[in-house]
């Protein structure tokens, strides 16, 4: 019997004329993993909310929704509260209490149950998910990826049978993400709970669902096991394509011909029946201007007694280039962007700035925003950003009621009023979709066009290898080989593009998935021109 | 005494605290004043004493002078002031006895500090006041993410807002305190969503907490109410008697009231006997490895 | 009970019930034990207020927009200890009985005393401070939570008498029975006298930040009431 179904469900906000959700119809066996996609402001959230009547939004709406074969209308909320498990996306936001412990208690307090019970489920979970060493925190002092763990577990302490994920790895870093979907997995296989996992990036997770279903503006455009569904959105060229992992998109991109390979180990058995021919790709464009802006031999830290977090940094910034700083977590790359700003200053060693001015646009940029509309906190005579960043339309809105891309865009247009040199972007692409990331990096183009130079830290390797000019690794203190973008990458192993893990044997200088594709010979078919 | 159950030791704070204030008889006074500050220190080391006498001391002699300037009852003159008011011994002696009182309220409180953490108040008004609990929990949660997001907006104003002039913090502050509290505002939806998705309202709550009853609660229970009743008994038949005005009077040292006050010094004493018991234990404990 | 019932009841056994009990305190024990029942006292009187919080079992949204209100007043306590009497604690406690209501601008007050003494300390003055606040808190909705958008000047000249001649003195008499256990009316006098600076700055601390940010966050405060329908006395 299906765990979940939903039956023909169209669902419209208030205030609003198109349908959020239009005729959708899905069915999720009983401990299924179903990975559902889609870019945003495709409902999926919408959707997924449905799923629990206490998080479901107000609005106009027909179909039903069983659980079990019950309809969950008829189903009490407080049977909901523990049948269904529901983990958000800020991992941060959700953390009721102040104690560890005291959250993982929190779910079971609310339905009621005795302390003697409520003892032994919690130990059983934190131990289950090797949570008893940070059991005594205060929560505030954990990060970011142990607080997800921890909303994780919180869920998972009241026993529920369905458990609904709303992007819950937006927020985090790559090996944090990795870490947490591992143990949604686990969940998944070993408790055997039935899991419905909403996901911007889909290369971590595609191999773990059983089954995958694509939204497009409220609808269900594809359902089916991974594979059925990149062949399905290849052949339908659908946008959403261009979300899926790379070696999918070199398959595509190729013609779609043959097993379609769904990880990198794939991609490269793949790419063994074709010859790339070898190509001169012309570096990335080099901007040989003017210093701006110059770390030299920096050493910095926090407290007097603590352990150097920068040591013997060196960083130049041109005029007109975007420079990216790639690099695990805590290596430093937002106190090398602090130093920069000269928010913070080295204990030794000068930060050089010739005149220029630096603007950082913080990780979250919320912190940027604290008037009552766009309008009053960008103020007058900055029509060409707005135009450039596709602000007009949301001018008079609350810069509260934005969205995540909304607001990153209207932070920069904030930044840039001080009219800047420099502008210092701490991880700007967490939580975009793949297709809107694109057009952000074009954004990024557009503005280093008239001199401005960028500098962004970032975890996201595909999208510093696309739209850097040079690029550099932070560690131990130190930035390793700054450099032009190609010859960078090219020389990691670990640290580069998956198109280029893929095809690194035969043609060790391509980067981006459309080089491999426009290298390899054999080709039976014309490429598609989705990319 | 940290280990114990968060319901004798409040128990024991809240039999101290009363008796400390509701006597004032210079015997009772002295030893809950010595019991309170060897606690302190049994419990944060001579260290923390020190950091807390640097005011208390003041503030005893503060209470001092305030009682023997502003209070001229009393038939024993000392001296007089200028204004022809009189400086008299009661007032003097009813202000060390008050000085020694509140020094004595202040340690005591400082011990329950380090006793009652955050967590086990919480348990403690849980059992009572369940919602009001779980809100200074959820406010203690948010303390820390609203000094850092205080701080995030400041610094992102100064690097932007160029304001200058005697003006620019304070403006700079508002504008920080603003941004802010949309910002957790809008968090706030999301953390209800959260409440709400773990079944928040819909039935009775239970209430957990970590303490836990065993022997020694019950061991340390039950002398604590054995020496409370005697402290208690000795009070009320006259042990601590004392009367400042118009002359000073205070309950004698007597066969009996010496016992009283013994049973009054045994109960300010515990703290330091449990903490010696325990330190003894560990250290037994560590040998035989 | 309606709002406006329950309101008043609770007004009367603040304003009125607790003075009542301190007199007759007095009378039984004579001056001797103020101190004690002083305490007692406070401490009772704060709890109507809860236990009524309690009965009603609030809802998940009014919890955590209280919980902020009161993380922002501890926040804000701290990030001015630098400054003894500089504190925004009365300004925010204030605009929350304006935006929300008697109830909440109580608690608010209360609980932010309560809690950011976990960071400077707890000590017999807890009581008096929680007491302090809620009723600055308490007053504030009695004032203005009726009114859309209530005034700068309002609330300025609300705000630095609600410190200057209630909190204030308040605190004061509570330390001169803290001090000498027994009141006296020159007592009394001087120490409201050396607390006239200390109450000054306070007060006008209270009346920058209000003025300042007084009417944006109400606004603000507003909106988020509209958009969620939380914790308007409307029933």
């Amino acid at each position: 019997m299906a765990a979940i179904r939903i039956d023909h469900l169209n669902f419209t906000y208030p205030l609003s004329d198109a349908p959020a959700l239009r005729d959708v119809s899905l069915s999720v066996e009983d401990g299924e993993f179903l990975l559902l996609c889609g870019v945003s402001g495709c409902g999926k959230t919408t959707l997924l909310r449905h799923l629990k009547s206490a998080l479901t939004p107000n609005g106009k709406r027909s179909g039903d929704i069983l659980l079990d074969g019950k309809p969950l209308a008829e189903i009490s909320q407080r049977e909901q509260a523990a049948r269904i498990g529901f983990v958000l996306q800020q991992p941060e936001d959700q953390i009721v209490t102040d104690k560890v412990w005291h959250e993982l208690a929190f779910g079971l307090e609310n339905l009621g149950v005795e302390p003697e019970t409520l003892r032994l489920r919690v130990g059983e979970m934190a131990s289950f998910f090797g949570i008893q060493e940070w059991f005594d925190r205060d929560t505030d002092g954990l990060s970011g990826g142990q607080k997800q763990l921890l909303n994780l577990a919180a869920v998972l302490v009241m026993q529920p049978e369905v458990l609904v994920l709303d992007e819950p790895t937006a927020r985090l870093d790559p090996i944090a993400a990795a870490e947490f979907l591992r143990a949604v997995e686990r969940v998944n296989r070993e408790l055997g709970v039935t899991v419905i996992l909403s996901e911007q990036r889909l290369e971590p997770v595609l191999g773990m669902a059983d089954h995958t279903a694509v939204l497009e503006s409220g609808r269900l455009s594809a359902c089916g096991t991974p594979k059925e569904i990149a062949e399905k959105l290849y052949k339908t060229s659908s946008p959403f394509f261009a979300a899926m992992p790379a070696a999918v998109r070199i398959w595509g991109g190729l013609g779609g011909h043959g097993d379609c390979p769904m990880d990198v180990r794939a991609g490269k058995a793949m790419l063994r029946n074709y010859t790339l021919e070898k190509t001169d790709f012309p570096p990335a464009e080099s901007v040989a201007g003017e210093t701006l802006l110059r770390l030299k031999d920096v050493w910095f830290r926090y407290e007097r007694s603590g352990p150097d977090v920068l040591r013997g940094m060196n960083l130049t910034v041109h005029k007109g280039e975007i420079l990216a700083v790639v690099g695990g977590n805590g290596c430093g790359k937002t106190t090398a962007l602090r130093q920069l700003a000269g928010s913070l200053k080295p204990w030794r060693g000068k930060p050089e700035n010739e005149e220029a001015k630096v603007a950082l646009l913080p990780q979250e940029p919320r912190a940027l925003f604290t008037r009552e509309s766009l309008r009053q906190e960008l103020g007058s005579g900055q029509g060409r950003w707005i135009e450039a960043l596709e602000l007009s339309d949301l001018l008079d809105r609350d810069p509260g009621d934005l969205s995540g891309g909304e607001q990153q865009r209207a932070a920069i247009a904030k930044v840039l009023t001080s009219s800047p040199d420099v502008l210092l972007l701490d991880e700007p692409t967490k939580g975009m979709d793949a297709i809107f990331k694109h057009r952000f990096g074009e954004m990024l183009r557009a503005l280093t066009a008239d001199g401005l130079a960028i500098v962004l830290v970032s975890h996201d390797v595909e999208f510093c290898a696309e739209f850097a000019n040079r690029a550099g690794l932070l560690f131990d203190g130190q930035l390793l080989s700054a450099g032009e973008t190609r010859s960078f990458f090219t020389g990691n192993h670990f640290y580069t593009t998956a198109a280029n893990r893929m095809a690194r044997q035969q043609l060790p200088e391509a980067l981006l998935c459309e080089e491999v594709i426009a290298a390899c010979r054999n080709v039976p078919a014309p490429a598609s021109p989705q990319f | 005494m940290r280990a114990l159950h968060c319901a004798v030791s409040c128990a024991f704070f809240a039999l101290v605290l009363i008796v400390t204030m509701l006597v004032l008889h210079p015997a009772y006074l002295l030893i809950s004043l010595i019991g309170a500050a060897g606690s302190l220190a049994a419990l944060t080391g001579l260290h923390g004493l020190g950091q807390r006498l640097k005011w208390v001391l003041p503030l005893m002699l503060l209470t001092v002078f305030f009682n023997a300037a502003f209070q001229h009852r009393g038939v024993t003159a000392l001296f007089y002031l200028h204004n022809g008011n009189a400086v008299t011994l009661e007032s003097t002696v009813f202000g060390l006895c008050a000085a020694t009182m509140l020094a004595a309220a202040v340690l005591w409180c400082g011990c329950m500090h380090q006793v009652l953490t955050s967590d086990k108040l919480m348990a403690l008004t849980g059992w009572l006041l369940p919602s009001i609990s779980l809100l200074l929990s959820m406010a203690l949660r948010m303390v820390p993410r609203v000094l850092r997001c205080l701080k995030e907006t400041y610094d992102a104003q100064k690097a932007m807002d160029g304001l200058t002039g005697p003006l620019a913090v304070p403006r700079r502050c508002v504008r920080a305190l603003s941004g802010t509290v949309s910002w957790m505002l809008e968090h706030a939806v999301v953390t209800a969503d959260s409440m709400k998705a773990r079944g928040y309202g819909v039935g009775r709550r239970t209430h957990f907490h970590r303490e836990t009853w065993g022997q020694s609660e019950t061991l340390f229970g039950l002398t604590l109410l054995v020496l409370a009743g005697l402290t208690l008994l000795g009070i009320f038949s006259g042990s601590g008697t004392e009367v400042f005005y118009p002359s000073l009077q205070f309950s004698p040292p007597t066969m009996k009231n010496l016992a009283a006050w013994c049973c009054w010094a045994l109960t300010c004493a515990l703290p330091m006997l449990i903490e010696g018991k325990e330190a003894l234990q560990w250290r037994r404990s560590g040998s035989t490895i | 009970m309606s709002e406006r019932a329950r309101t008043r009841f609770a007004a009367v056994l603040m304003l009125v019930l607790v003075p009542a009990l301190v007199l007759l305190g007095s009378l039984v024990w004579a001056n001797r034990r103020f101190y004690l029942v002083s305490i007692l006292v406070t401490i009772l009187s704060l709890l109507p207020m809860l236990l009524r919080f309690e009965r009603r079992s609030p809802q998940a949204r009014e919890l955590v927009i209280l919980s902020v209100m009161i993380a922002l007043a501890v926040a804000g306590r701290a990030a001015f200890s630098f400054a003894p009497a500089f504190k925004p604690v009365a300004a925010v406690v204030i605009l929350s009985g304006a935006a929300f209501g008697c109830e909440a601008g109580f608690l608010v007050g209360a609980g932010s005393a309560f809690l950011s003494n976990f960071f400077f300390g707890q000590g017999p003055w807890t009581p008096w401070q929680m007491l302090g606040f809620g009723l600055i808190g308490f007053l504030a909705g009695l004032f203005f939570a009726h009114r859309y958008q209530p005034k700068r000047l309002g609330l300025c000249i609300f705000g630095f008498f609600a410190v200057f001649l209630l909190y204030g003195p308040l605190l004061d008499v509570g330390s001169v029975l803290m001090v000498s256990g027994d009141v006296t009316k020159e007592a009394i006098v001087a120490a409201l006298a050396t607390g006239v600076a200390f109450n000054a700055i306070h007060g006008g601390a209270t009346v920058l930040f209000l003025a300042l940010a007084g009417e944006p966050l109400l606004r603000k405060l507003d909106r988020v009431k509209i958009k969620y329908g939380i914790l308007s006395d409307a029933e």
